[in-house]
């Protein structure tokens, strides 16, 4: 089909309404108002944000939560009107002064886990929406017609236009509403940011939602992903194409901020670092997140075939180093304005071998480290050019990477142990290493049609439905099913690290890693050598990485470089001069001292307000923080002969059991009973670190001492035992 | 593994420590100098040195340990995951 021009897309572009405002600046990083958009009524209001709803919940993330606890029932369904998509920047978020300030978060009622999820995207869509006038925006009810959402905030306008002939897939419609609402020059175009799915959003409830902006240098869109959880499939579900931001007018001082000396002095010290730095550590500006691949790979912790093994001879193929001669250097690739850490990478001009755009050159972001683990290794796949196709098409088809390639790995393992064979896959060879059959998964879930709609709806599903359908052993399923409640895990291995494992399970969304990342501190560095030291690390790391979501910024600058102070820091693991840099962010934001106490104490309210916001939609108890044994131990043969000297060492002189003589199914047995064991302990301890039940309430004195005991928070905690 | 990227062969003396390896490595990559090593010369907060796998600062005689035939040693940078 030949492609519309803009002027029939504008043609084509019917206004449903439209609501004008008064712009306002913003004033120490809140804009104080949000904005509610009704698609059932076509109605657009602005509600206010108050001082108690800062206090309570600083923004961000925190604002995302409260609008949506207040917007739907216990009772309420992803797919029902009810729902809402709910998305921030943060009050820290869009300065251009310190790395990794343009953030932002998606809430919603997951497809997915049936539960809250959050998920964070890069690129400005978070800071202009700020600019624009608005802490958060809410979008409720479903569109009768395909509609875009424009905010434009150079004019005061928020408009719902019904959009028919516009795109759906991304790489596409983020172009079309660039040019259409940005106009021909690079200025216009870096105004604007796009929020958008894909086809697959239309079918499968693993789809996230992309952010745009416009890369001047490159003359390129460029995207970046909120891609767990399902708020691509939400997004679709309320039939909205996209939803476009505009503003012209970033500056440096943009966010109102009380101190900007303040800001910049933390600006200055960690660019500094990384200028002097980064090239001796990670070097993410030339290698971006793929240089873990080789490190994982090294310490066995990068997923290989649905998790069975943490390394593969052939993982070098798809390294750090070979996607550095692939990216494309011409220009900067801060995924926002003045971050210096610039990871962002992508390959330009490749040809796509399948799919509906085969044959042409492409320009494909990333790929990242978890997409490399998830449709790379965990598939058997070791070859760059299949690993460009997989993430092009997830992105512009709107799949979440992590979960289509756990999903498929979960059906290609399905297929060797016979539970799956060709009849059942539509004639699909589900071999590890087939890059074909794994394209062929993704065009269909993006057709919606044959077996990878069933691989689409995610291991929860695929688990349930083979046992039924045809008879697999249930328990069997469970042990490799790489999924925690219903989202499946990201792409390390942690059997060999009990705090990851408690990380990943207790995760309140699901199993991401930007909760909690504790495998090197526990397994490689042996800090973490107590339950209680686990559980420390366990409330510590949660809550403070979830500090970043609440203020729209990136955590990688926070640990992906390391000061030269951490050489005498008493917990190096915290980076405390880092910390001390976003005292300084948000002191000179506000005008308020603030201590590392302070920030904590902002993240551990909104941390717990989302655990009791799981509970309250039957969720979120100790029966929903287990993970599949894989994840724990070796569940199979293979897996333990895979490191039999590690497992039959540990018998020996950790469980006390002398393996000699000893079946393989019997050591496997042992080993599951005391890792299984450690893992109840693990909960009971940071459940009690947290001040939850055992059964993983906040109870009603955590809630009072947090100052989120209003009542009905309380009665929830009370009427489960808090 | 050389900071992820490569290996080399080392011939040590008897009774060397992980220490001496690390300097060593640094006389046959000069190179790595500036990456490794801070403005007084000893080695950088963030080079981490492992030993058949384990930090060697984790180990009793840290970057001391000696070193037997056959040891492997790698250098990684600070990871801290995605
Ligand atoms: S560190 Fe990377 S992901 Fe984070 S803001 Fe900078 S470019 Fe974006």
């Amino acid at each position: 089909m030949d492609q519309i021009t803009i002027t029939q897309l504008k043609e084509s572009h019917r206004l449903l309404t439209e609501f004008k405002y008064a712009v306002q600046p913003v004033v120490h990083g809140y804009a104080n108002r949000t904005l509610y958009i009704n698609l059932d009524s076509n109605t657009i209001t602005i509600k206010p944000v108050d001082q108690k709803m800062k206090d309570t919940f600083t923004g961000g993330k925190g604002f995302c939560l409260w609008l949506l606890w207040n917007a739907i029932n216990s009772d309420t369904k992803w797919d029902d009107a009810q729902n809402e998509l709910v998305v921030a920047g943060g009050p820290i978020g869009g300065i251009t002064a310190y790395p990794g300030s343009g953030k932002c978060t998606v809430v919603t009622l997951s497809p997915l886990t049936k539960s809250i999820i959050d998920s964070n995207s890069g690129a400005y869509f978070g800071p202009y929406l700020k600019f624009s006038g608005f802490d958060a925006l809410e979008v409720q009810g479903k569109a009768k017609e395909d509609v875009v959402i424009f905010i434009d905030g150079d004019n005061g306008t928020v408009s719902i236009e019904a959009a028919p002939l516009d795109e759906v897939n991304t790489h596409l419609l983020s172009k079309q509403l660039t040019d259409l609402y940005g106009g021909e020059t690079d200025k216009g175009k870096r105004a604007i940011s796009v929020m958008s799915a894909g086809q697959a959003a239309e079918h499968v409830p693993m789809c996230g939602v992309n952010v745009s902006y416009w890369d001047s240098r490159r003359q390129e869109i460029r995207i970046k992903q909120a891609a767990r959880g399902g708020a691509g499939t939400v997004l679709r579900n309320k039939r909205i194409k996209a939803i476009v931001v505009k503003y012209s007018d970033t500056g440096g001082d943009s966010n109102g901020a009380a101190n900007m000396e303040l800001i910049r002095a933390a600006g200055k010290r960690i660019n500094k670092e990384i200028s002097d730095f980064d090239a001796s550590q990670n070097d993410m500006r030339h290698l971006g997140t793929p240089y873990l691949v080789e490190i994982m790979n090294k310490f066995n912790i990068l997923p290989v075939q649905n998790f069975r093994f943490g390394s593969d001879p052939e993982a070098s193929k798809i390294n750090g180093e070979v996607w550095k001669s692939m990216f494309d250097f011409r220009g900067p690739d801060g995924c926002w304005y003045g971050c210096s850490l610039q990871c962002a990478h992508a390959v330009p001009h490749y040809h796509l071998q399948s799919g509906p755009y085969k044959g042409e050159a492409v320009f494909v972001d990333g790929p990242e480290y978890e997409s490399l683990g998830a449709l790379g290794s965990n598939l058997g796949i070791f070859d760059p050019p299949a690993m460009l196709e997989l993430c092009f098409y997830c992105d512009t088809y709107g799949i979440d990477t992590i979960s289509a390639g756990n999903s498929m790995a979960f059906a290609y393992e399905c297929y060797e142990k016979g539970i799956l064979d060709q009849q059942k896959t539509g004639g699909l060879e589900l071999t590890w290493g087939n890059a074909e059959a794994a394209y062929e998964l993704l065009h269909q879930m993006a057709r919606g049609e044959g077996f990878g709609v069933t691989v689409g709806q995610g291991v929860r599903v695929m688990k349930s439905l083979f046992a039924e359908q045809y008879g697999a052993d249930p328990q069997q399923l469970q042990d490799m099913g790489m999924e925690i409640k219903g989202m499946e895990i990201s792409e390390y291995i942690s059997r060999e690290s009990l705090a990851q494992q408690g990380g990943y399970a207790m995760a309140s969304k699901g199993p991401q890693h930007d909760e909690a990342w504790l495998i090197f501190m526990d397994m490689v560095h042996k800090q973490l050598p107590t339950f209680e030291a686990k559980a420390e690390a366990l409330h510590y790391f949660p809550v403070w990485r979830t500090w970043f979501s609440l203020h729209g910024l990136c955590k990688l600058p926070w640990n992906d470089i390391i000061p030269v102070s951490n050489k005498t820091a008493k917990e190096p693991a915290k980076v405390p001069e880092h910390v001390e840099n976003y005292c300084w962010l948000y002191e000179g934001l506000s005008g308020k001292k603030t201590s590392p106490e302070d920030l904590m104490a902002q993240s551990e309210k909104v941390y717990n307000f989302q655990r009791l916001f799981n509970v309250k939609m039957g969720f979120g108890t100790r029966q929903h923080d287990y993970p599949p044994y894989r994840l724990i131990g070796p569940a199979t043969v293979e897996e333990y002969e895979n490191r039999k000297d590690l497992y039959d060492t540990q018998l020996r002189e950790i469980i006390g059991v002398d393996p000699d003589g000893k079946s393989v199914e019997e050591k496997i047995r042992l080993v599951r009973q005391h890792r299984e064991n450690q893992y109840e302990q693990l909960m009971d301890a940071v459940y009690l670190r947290r001040g939850w039940t055992k059964n993983g309430i906040p109870t009603q004195a955590t809630l009072q001492r947090l100052g989120i005991d209003f009542p009905e928070a309380m009665a929830i905690s009370a009427a489960h035992g808090g | 593994m050389l900071a992820g990227k490569n290996s080399l062969p080392l011939e040590m003396e008897n009774g060397q420590s992980v220490l001496d390896a690390f300097f060593r490595v640094l006389e046959m990559v000069p190179a790595l100098k500036p990456h490794w090593l801070d403005h007084e010369g000893q080695p950088h907060v963030f080079v981490h040195v492992f030993l058949n796998g384990d930090d060697a600062a984790t180990l009793p005689d840290g970057l001391n340990t000696k070193l037997n035939d056959g040891d492997c040693l790698d250098f990684i940078p600070p990871v801290a995951g995605g």
